[in-house]
């Protein structure tokens, strides 16, 4: 399989503070992959340069051969004209060219248009692909009237594909949690994307709601959409993912099946810590995950506190 | 039907799979569902508006109601920028004042008749939105409100110091529409009801433009362009992510607020005659931001509410004409306080309606009902948990 | 050399009143509309107290300190009833409900003093005409003099209070993160009435002078001085004092120069150019910190 997306060298400074240090992955076409990491490692850092929103230090991000991190000429590093030039839209694509181009991403802390419908938002997310123009929008006519009955029966299909299940009409402020995080994958996966990224898609939901997360997931994967996922559920990664990427201080440490990355001293350590003072800030559940397979179907049942037993499958 | 849908819209590389079901068609009536009811109000005001004429033809009455139908296109226009797209433009009279002066400067320095005026004055409101927009439309909202502001100012002592546009004195003699050697002017009889004065005439001119930009906004503002202005307004990340291009989405909420106070400053130039930098403070900015924001933010009833209560209030209460100015004031802050969405908020349900809310869709459990080939290894973590939404889809299939 | 002096002095109204601007933004966020109109309120403070004692045409200095000092306790407490009845119930909104709510509250004020002073405009009781004389060519009078030494003072004891006491370094405390100083024990709602209240005698001063100075006073005159003041603060970088003073003057003489050399009638014409140029340009103005923007 070819390489959807490939994150070359990538880093990002905020002042003296490096938040992505050196990053390089591939995805590939149709598969699952993890972006793992203790708190603070940079991941969400990485997602944002991925998808355009923020500004790259160095690096290079090619998707679908198509360069996502634009090379500054010197000069312009020199004459420190070079923030000048990206706000006024130079050497940089924007995030919405990204989404053109086929690579959708959900936020870490759901950002659904609180003042639209749930239909509404989700259609929000078809503008690049709805044939209206200005006049044929003013006239009514009937290609708008069509554009619009398609992008509504389209945003419906998707509400339907992610399991949505309350009204549609409904503001998306009025929606529980669950429900909410669905629309939001939905309205990614209106924008038509080869690419899924979701940036912590189950924080916040319960056992069973994340169990019908892992099942949406696949079936994503089975459109043909690779999906990138930031997650700190460790049994869900585990259960989920085809490959797993993981960071630490901006840096990948290790890359490989969930297997591999289980039996990963690096990885432990990395979560765990050599020494008391260099161990980050966590989470228990967190820590304990990664010490084995053992924990791992322990942080399971942990989260699913209701549920019965069942780390016996893990293992 | 599904297959000439296909074809509206654009080539994509993922479609979604078919709606589970169908959803119910919406209610089309004028009692049983907001639209319709919306429709037959709007065209009950129309017909009362151009009534009104035929009751009460004094010409200080004709011309309130004209001046109060242009503040309507104004609001209209406003609505746009700060209601759908959430900018706050305090220059907005800024563009009604080059429409005016555009049209002013055509017909009289330039001697052209007024309707070759329209395209001009368009045409300069599109560019007057691109350069007022294209450098501060990438600002913060707060940043934006007082450039704006700056830009009105720059514009009305502008027009106060060039000749061209006559100084403090203005425009006057501004001549009105005339077709073919017929001109408005020379008023009109139809069925032997007499139009003598231009005034009346000119009203139904301007409650004709008047409604199609009501109804031309209203349109803008459900459609692709429409949604992607709200969808800024509400998170602008957000809606970068979804494939909006902000500053595009911004910079036309822009010109299509510019290109309606032209055409309001045109109408307005026509029904004065004359025209003068003192019309173009900032005061009717704020005037019109009030109305606005009065009537409610982003919706079209409230809007045209607001409009009407800020621009016949102190001509219907002339008492309250010398303290209006306090009034609006206090009444802004207590709006924002305690109704922020104002008097006719956009996301309002007629009461009667509201009981009637669409029943939700039929349990689909589209999750779980998926997954033919479902991989071995999983069925049972999935399935032995109580509560999922699955589990009923399940039995069903099972069954 | 004539045009710097000048400069100065208009300079130095833009700085008081843009201090008042960069305080609260920089405390909440929150541009102050109805900060120009604090500046108008001190001028007709000092003109109702003296007319009610039925003072006209005095030169005296020493009652223009006291009045100088009445105005700002006054427009001080105003500035603070204002935050607490306008702006306080909105702290968590939108920003767009906010600045609507500033325009509003600028409203109110303005209109206001026109229903109680009536919309011509009114002599200031206090005028410093003294003599003037030259210096290395440069006509300067008695009264310029006190004024920039007065604006002087004041912002000299601001810099002390922001820098050296208590009050200041919660006030920089909550600028750089509300919540996080809240959880410290800083009383936030406390220390912004403060900077309402600093900012707002500050305009108030500032109104007083001007009064003095031009020696007529009327209910509008705070809209255009607001938008400079902001321009000043934008321009020194918002929310840094020093900035806002260095914006002021430098505003103040920009405008100085530029009226000579292109027409008075374009002066303002020529501040708000540089508004945009800089907002376009260089947003974070000279000495502004840059924001990183995070998600």
């Amino acid at each position: 399989m070819s390489a959807l997306l490939e994150v070359t060298d990538l880093r990002l400074q905020f002042g003296g503070v490096k938040a992505v240090d050196g990053l390089s992955f591939e995805v590939r076409e149709g598969e699952i992959l993890a972006v793992i990491g203790p708190n603070g490692a940079g991941k969400t850092s990485a997602f944002n340069c991925i998808s355009g929103f923020y500004l790259p230090t160095s690096g290079s991000v090619v998707f679908r051969g198509m360069h996502i991190v634009r090379e500054v000429p010197r000069i312009w590093h020199t004459l420190r004209l070079v923030q000048l030039l990206q706000r006024f839209g130079f050497y940089r694509v924007l995030p919405s060219r990204v989404t053109k181009w086929g690579m959708a991403r959900t936020f870490q802390n759901l950002r659904l248009f609180r003042e639209l419908s749930v239909l509404d938002n989700v259609k929000t997310a078809m503008h690049a692909n709805l044939r209206e123009g200005f006049w044929s929008t003013l006239l009514h006519t009937p290609g708008y009237r069509r554009a619009e009955a398609a992008c509504a029966r389209e945003a419906q299909g998707w509400l339907d594909f992610v399991g949505f299940e309350d009204d549609e009409e409904l503001y998306v402020t009025q929606l529980p949690y669950g429900e909410q995080r669905r629309v939001e994958i939905a309205r990614a996966l209106a924008t038509s994307p080869k690419l899924l990224l979701l940036d912590e898609p189950a924080a916040g939901l319960n056992f069973s709601e994340k169990q019908s997360l892992v099942r949406l997931i696949r079936k994503v994967r089975d459109l043909g959409v690779a999906v990138v996922l930031i997650e700190h559920d460790m049994g869900m990664v585990m259960e989920l993912a085809e490959r797993i990427v993981v960071l630490n201080y901006g840096k990948e440490i290790a890359d490989g099946t969930p297997a591999e990355i289980k039996a990963n001293p690096v990885v432990i350590e990395a979560y765990l810590g050599v020494d008391d003072d260099t161990e980050p800030i966590d989470d228990t559940r967190l820590r304990s995950a990664a010490v084995s397979a053992a924990a791992i179907a322990e942080a399971l049942v942990d989260a699913g506190e209701s549920s019965r037993g069942n780390g016996g499958d893990e293992r | 039907m599904a297959r000439d849908l296909a074809g509206a819209l654009k080539h994509a590389p993922l479609r979604a799979p078919a709606p589970l079901f169908e959803r119910p068609r919406a209610a089309g009536g004028i009692f049983d569902s907001q639209r319709g009811f919306m429709r037959a109000l709007g065209g009950l005001v129309v017909v009362l508006v151009a009534v009104l004429p035929f009751l009460d033809a004094s010409p200080y009455t004709i011309s309130i109601a004209t001046s109060a139908l242009i503040y309507v296109m104004l609001c209209m226009g406003l609505n746009v920028v700060v209601g759908y797209a959430g900018l706050l433009d305090l220059g907005y009279i800024a563009f009604f004042a080059v429409g005016a002066y555009v049209s002013g400067i055509f017909t009289t320095v330039l001697g052209f008749p007024m309707w070759l005026a329209l395209p001009a004055t368009i045409a300069a409101c599109i560019i007057a939105g691109i350069i007022i927009g294209a450098p501060t439309l990438r600002l913060r909202s707060d940043y934006l409100a007082i450039v704006t502001l700056g830009f009105g100012e720059i514009i009305r002592i502008t027009a106060n110091n060039l000749d061209i546009t006559g100084g403090p004195s203005g425009i006057h003699g501004i001549p009105t529409w005339e077709f073919l050697g017929w001109s408005f002017a020379d008023g009109f009889t139809i069925a032997g009801l007499e139009f003598p004065e231009r005034v009346v005439f000119y009203y139904f001119v301007a409650l004709v433009v008047i409604v199609v930009g009501v109804i031309g906004a209203g349109r803008l503002g459900k459609g692709k362009l429409g949604r992607a202005w709200k969808a800024v307004r509400d998170d602008e990340d957000a809606a970068e992510a979804m494939g909006i291009n902000t500053y595009i989405a911004k910079i036309s909420a822009y010109i299509i607020g510019a290109v309606w106070a032209g055409m309001a400053g045109q109408l307005m130039a026509t029904h004065l005659s004359a025209i003068s930098p003192n019309s173009f403070q900032f005061l009717y900015s704020a005037l019109i931001l009030m109305a606005v924001v009065l009537g409610g933010m982003g919706s079209t009833p409230g809007v045209i509410i607001g409009a009407l209560f800020v621009s016949l209030a102190p001509e219907l209460l002339r008492d309250f004409a010398e303290w209006r100015y306090l009034i609006f004031g206090i009444l802004l802050v207590v709006v924002m306080l305690f109704r922020p969405a104002g008097l006719w908020p956009a996301t309002a349900v007629l009461p009667w309606l509201k009981k009637r809310r669409p029943t939700p869709p039929p349990f689909t459990a589209a999750v779980g009902a998926y997954e033919p080939n479902e991989p071995a290894v999983e069925p049972s973590v999935m399935e032995s948990v109580d509560g999922l939404p699955a589990t009923d889809a399940e039995e069903g299939r099972r069954a | 050399m004539q045009l710097i002096w000048n400069g100065l002095i208009v300079g130095s109204f833009y700085a008081l009143v843009a201090l008042g601007y960069s305080m609260v933004y920089g405390i909440i966020k929150l541009l102050n509309f109805a900060h120009g109109d604090i500046y108008m309120l001190g001028a007709f403070v000092g003109f109702f107290t003296l007319s009610a004692f039925g003072i006209s045409n005095e030169t005296s200095i020493p009652l223009l300190l006291v009045i100088l000092l009445l105005s700002m306790v006054t427009t001080g407490l105003i500035g603070v009833g204002i935050e607490r009845i306008a702006y306080r119930p909105l702290r968590k909104s939108p920003r767009l409900a906010v600045l609507i709510t500033a325009i509003g509250v600028s409203f109110t004020l303005e209109y206001g003093v026109r229903q109680i002073f009536g919309p011509n405009p009114e002599a200031f009781p206090i005028r410093l005409e003294s003599a003037g004389f030259d210096i290395a060519g440069v006509r300067v009078t008695a009264s310029q003099i006190v004024l920039v030494v007065i604006a002087a003072a004041l912002m000299l004891v601001l810099a002390h209070i922001v820098e050296r006491t208590r009050q200041g370094r919660a006030m920089r405390a909550i600028a750089l993160d509300p919540q996080g100083a809240q959880l410290m024990g800083v009383n936030v709602n406390r220390v912004i009435a403060i900077v309402f209240f600093i900012g707002s005698s500050l305009a108030g001063a500032a109104g007083v002078m001007a009064g003095a100075y031009y020696g007529s006073i009327d209910f509008l005159m705070g809209f255009i001085i607001g938008l400079k003041a902001f321009t000043a603060a934008v321009i020194g970088g918002i929310g840094n004092l020093y900035g806002a003073m260095l914006g002021g003057l430098l505003l103040g003489l920009l405008e100085s120069f530029g009226a000579a050399w292109f027409g008075g009638e374009w002066r303002d014409v020529f501040a708000f150019a540089f508004l945009i140029l800089f907002l376009t340009f260089k947003p974070t103005g000279l000495l502004g910190a840059r924001v990183v923007e995070r998600m």
